[in-house]
């Protein structure tokens, strides 16, 4: 199916949500899963394709694993709203994960820098 | 791991972790709501905008259900309740199946109940392979049992055995405090309990010091239970006196709890050193004439069972040469079994009837699966219209498959709880059955948990077989045409009802043979007339009983006389070793032939007081009863049964023979009576002499009491008489001769009453499958009845028809049967008694049986079909 849209929008690599997520926070500070979604389409300049609700697998993972933590608190607007802190966990995982992902994408760069 | 952890936690709090999950996302898409409203959208579109944007909310959370939890196993949960409402909802079939699972799988467990205690269950032991059993081979049998100086002789001159342990098991009369009753007891060697390793529960075990010096140590060490049952498990208990046939023991401790011992069979409640058994027994302890004990040791480590039993081999004769004379050894040449199942009370010769009933249980089974597997297959049948709608819904047919196996493994675990009541309720009756009129011994088996795992095992596969087929064919229903998938499933049930049919007809014969057997076996001639005839034995009480002089015969005369008196007695006499008791006395009468020479024949002896013959019908066929006049000091005077006669004088007069009597005078031959069965009715005619019981007076013997009235208030009255007319005796035991032969033939009686018991289930599980097809044929042939019924058939056509459906089915399932039966039945041929594995009688009796069923079965749902309207029936679907 030819795509009308000049600049098709990119699908989420499997594996990548959750590096995201922790950048995210590690940039933003506490933030609830509505803020992450909109900071992350605005990062990408809305070429990701990102469902809200996707989004919630994701953070079930890292929460379970004990990289974020969520609490219940209110939005400046006196929403309620669960918000997710990285943990000293979180912060060293978001480390190993950045190296890991740089190395794969320096590998990926090498490769397709080749020319053919 | 810990995200493992998680995800069980989240499995378990469920409902807290759905609530958090639908109150954060509802939040989420509140804030993306202001959102929208913010850009200048009314509530309403910025409602919906949201959930655009959102993508799905039920998908998201299944999303989150999948990374936060193991939705399989949440999935399961919720078909297993699906399962219990869907059978809650069809309570006519699930009570069927369950019914035939609790039969089909109790009857079962409790066959392998009983196999499992008494073929393979090993001792709780270190290395139970290193146990052995000790045996010798003599000149014309195998021997079991020693006396106390073999053993000793067998502990000091092989050097194979790390320790060795000799015991004696017999059921005693037993006063705990409350009046005597019978128990299991034991004699043992002091090493007896370290030999387990048992530490006592209270108080100390017996020990090597107890067992070094006869008669030094009268103590006793009690059971766990019986210390509970019978002192309230106070701990006061020790040192209290217990009496074992008016023997007073000393309470020196308590076993530990469970403590078995040697025989996994049986379970002792006292237990005493071998050193006081000459008060109880009727020899010394030294005496190396007395076989009594059973030997089993523990290997040394580095010895095999074949070094052992050459080191036997070789050290027999010294063994032999060591015993003080007389000694009961002639020739004997040792040799060591496996023991690592403990003493052999009943496991060799029940090992043939229990594979033969583990094998007739099975098929019980097998009849039973295919029951379950047909009901199962007819309730898809049934619902096809519910598979096809949930399929519609988009139900996966995997999903659906596992839903249906599901409810076959939930009604197979229902089905397999209630099998554990039938499997309880069977075995405790199946030892009443087998210990009715045993008197020295009880089998005792409980179920353990291998026999759990069994029927749990037994229980799953049930439902795996059974129904594994039926759910596949209806996750493959096909939406459009709501059928299942298979064409041909009329086939597959008539297989079934086919194959149940054929096993049938090989359990109803089995149980036909072995009920014939039995019946022959009860209704043969004995030689005697054992309707309504007491047998008590009367023993002498008290310590060294068998070692004071011979007690004053005028006592035990007072008894009988007095017994005599009794309004509800016919006739009554003395005998010492009494008809069926499982006790014989056995020994070599030397006969002078016509030519003069001597030659020895060995027979059974009978003491029997004049009016013995009169009391149990014994036929006097030449000569004279003993009478009045054989008293002490008088010549001595004995009686032979026809078959010694002939033995001993073919064609001459025994009459005024003589033979050896007792104390080195010879006795004369007064009279000649019929034969007789002396231990088991199955025996051939054994020579058997009888000598004067007034004569050869001993310490005791069997009342025989043949009564007119009720037999229980005659044995309360002779325990009445003995007591005040002979207080230096105590009755042992009181049994009806009938009771004693149904002991004798207790196997018989297992092996036919399980085999009737497996024949009317296996029967009753295939009449229930040829039901339950016909009845569904007739329901879906209502309206070709109706057609036919227009069309001038009448009622007894439609019936026909129907009887014809299930007569072809069980003419095939006999057909198939009868050649499997005859080839089975050959296996049960050693155990039958007087009929033969192709018995015209019982073949007959088996194929009627399973004929008229089937009819009958047919029958009631055919004449349904044959009363059918056939207006209304045309009209039905």
């Amino acid at each position: 199916m030819p795509s009308e849209d000049p600049k098709p929008r990119l699908q989420v690599l499997p594996g990548t949500l959750d590096l995201m997520v922790l950048r995210t926070l590690a940039a933003m500070g506490p933030q609830h899963a509505y803020a992450i979604a909109t900071r992350l389409e605005q990062v990408s300049e809305a070429l990701l394709s990102l469902n809200q609700g996707t989004l919630y697998p994701a953070l079930v993972r890292l929460e379970q694993q004990g990289w974020i933590r969520g609490s219940w608190g209110k939005t400046e607007n006196n929403r309620e709203a669960r918000f997710y802190a990285l943990t000293r966990a979180g912060r060293k995982a978001l480390g190993e994960e950045t190296a890991r992902w740089r190395r794969l994408a320096g590998l990926m760069e090498k490769l397709l820098a080749e020319d053919v | 791991m810990r995200r493992f952890r998680a995800r069980f936690v989240a499995l378990l709090f469920r409902r807290r972790a759905e609530e958090q999950m639908a109150r954060e996302m509802a939040a989420h898409l509140a804030l993306m709501e202001d959102d929208f409203r913010r850009r200048g959208l009314t509530a309403e579109e910025a409602h919906l905008a949201a959930l655009r944007a959102w993508g799905g909310l039920e998908q998201s959370k299944e999303l989150h259900r999948d990374a936060r939890s193991f939705v399989w196993l949440e999935q399961l949960l919720q078909d297993a309740r699906h399962a219990a409402r869907s059978l809650r909802q069809s309570p006519s079939f699930t009570a069927v199946t369950l019914l035939s699972l609790a039969f089909g799988i109790g009857v079962n467990t409790a066959i392998f109940t009983l196999v499992n205690g008494i073929l393979l269950k090993k001792l709780p032991v270190a290395e139970p392979e290193r146990v052995v059993q000790v045996q010798a081979q003599k000149k014309m049998f195998a021997a079991a049992a020693f006396s106390y100086p073999a053993y000793r002789e067998l502990q000091r001159q092989t050097g194979v055995f790390a320790s060795l342990i000799a015991f004696q098991q017999v059921i005693h009369l037993v006063d705990f405090g409350g009046g005597p009753g019978r128990a299991e007891f034991a004699f043992v060697s002091g090493s007896y309990f370290s030999f387990f390793g048992a530490r006592p529960a209270l108080g100390r075990l017996i020990d090597e010091k107890d067992d070094e010096v006869e008669g030094a140590s009268p103590v006793c060490v009690i059971s766990y239970d019986a210390w509970q049952q019978r002192f309230g498990g106070d701990p006061a208990a020790l040192n209290r006196m217990i009496h074992v046939d008016g023997l007073p023991l000393r309470i020196i401790g308590v076993a530990p709890r469970g403590f078995i011992g040697a025989d996994l069979e049986r379970r002792q409640e006292v237990w005493a050193p071998t050193s006081v058994s000459s008060d109880l027994l009727r020899f010394k302890r030294d005496n190396a004439g007395a076989v009594w004990l059973w030997i089993m040791g523990r290997l040394k480590p580095a010895i095999t069972l074949a070094g052992a039993n050459a080191r036997l081999k070789a050290a027999s004769p010294a063994i032999e040469a060591a015993l003080p004379a007389p000694h009961a050894n002639q020739g004997a040449v040792y040799y060591l079994l496996d023991g690592s199942h403990g003493n052999d009370s009943w496991r060799t010769s029940l090992h043939d009837p229990l594979s033969i009933l583990m094998g007739a249980v099975t098929l019980v089974l097998l009849v039973a699966c295919a029951n379950l597997a047909n009901l199962l297959l007819a309730r898809a049948g049934d619902r096809r219209q519910e598979f096809a709608i949930k399929l519609a819904l988009g139900i996966s047919a995997r999903r659906l498959l596992r839903q249906l196996m599901l409810e076959t493994v939930a009604i197979a675990l229902a089905g397999g709880t209630l099998a554990w009541i039938v499997a309880l309720a069977v075995t405790r009756y199946l030892l009443d059955v087998f210990n009715a009129g045993s008197t020295y011994r009880h089998l005792h088996v409980v179920p353990d948990a291998s026999v759990l795992l069994y029927s749990f095992v037994a229980c799953l596969l049930t439902a795996l077989i059974a129904g594994l087929y039926p759910a596949w064919q209806a996750s493959r229903t096909d939406i459009e045409r709501r059928l299942p998938a298979t064409a041909g499933r009329g086939v597959l049930r008539r297989g079934l009802i086919l194959v149940q049919v054929t096993l049938a007809v090989v359990l109803l014969f089995g149980a036909s043979l072995f009920a014939h057997s039995l019946r022959k076996l009860k209704t043969i001639d004995l030689g005697y007339d054992i309707d309504r005839v007491l047998s008590a034995m009367v023993l002498g009480s008290g310590p060294q009983r068998n070692l004071r002089p011979v007690p004053p015969p005028p006592q035990l005369d007072e008894v009988l006389a007095r017994v005599r008196r009794l309004p509800e007695v016919e006739a009554a006499a003395w005998s010492a070793m009494g008809m069926l008791s499982g006790w014989s006395s056995v020994g070599d009468t030397e006969i002078t032939d016509a030519s003069g020479r001597k030659r020895q024949i060995e027979a059974r002896v009978i003491l029997a007081s004049a009016g013995f013959l009169k009391t149990l019908r014994v036929p006097l066929l030449k000569g004279r009863d003993f009478g009045p006049g054989d008293r002490p000091g008088t010549p001595l005077v004995a009686l032979v049964n026809q078959k010694l006669a002939a033995m001993a004088w073919p064609g001459e007069d025994p009459v005024g023979k003589r033979i050896p009597g007792a104390g080195r005078k010879e006795a004369d031959v007064i009279g000649v009576v019929g034969n007789s069965k002396y231990l088991n009715p199955r025996e051939a005619d054994q020579p058997i002499v009888y000598y004067s019981f007034e004569q050869q007076p001993g310490d005791g013997g069997t009342l025989q009491i043949r009564c007119r009235g009720d037999m229980d208030a005659v044995a309360r009255e002779v325990r009445e008489i003995v007591k005040t007319a002979a207080p230096a005796y105590q009755v042992s035991d009181i049994t009806s001769l009938e009771a004693l032969r149904d002991g004798v033939i207790s196997q018989d009686r297992l092996l036919a009453f399980l085999s009737s018991l497996f024949g009317a289930l296996g029967t009753a599980l295939a009449l229930a499958g040829i039901y339950g097809l016909i009845a569904y044929s007739v329901t879906r042939r209502t309206r070709e009845v109706g057609i036919r019924m227009s069309v001038g058939a009448r009622r007894g056509d439609v019936l026909r028809l129907f009887l014809r459906e299930s007569a072809l089915l069980v003419a095939a399932g006999i057909a198939a049967g009868l050649p499997l039966a005859l080839l089975l039945a050959r296996f049960a041929g050693k155990f039958l008694y007087g009929v033969s594995t192709t018995e015209p009688a019982d073949i007959a009796l088996s194929l009627a049986a399973m004929a008229a069923g089937g009819l009958a079965a047919a029958y009631l749902p055919g004449r349904r079909a044959a009363r059918i309207n056939p207006v209304e029936a045309l009209r039905c679907d």
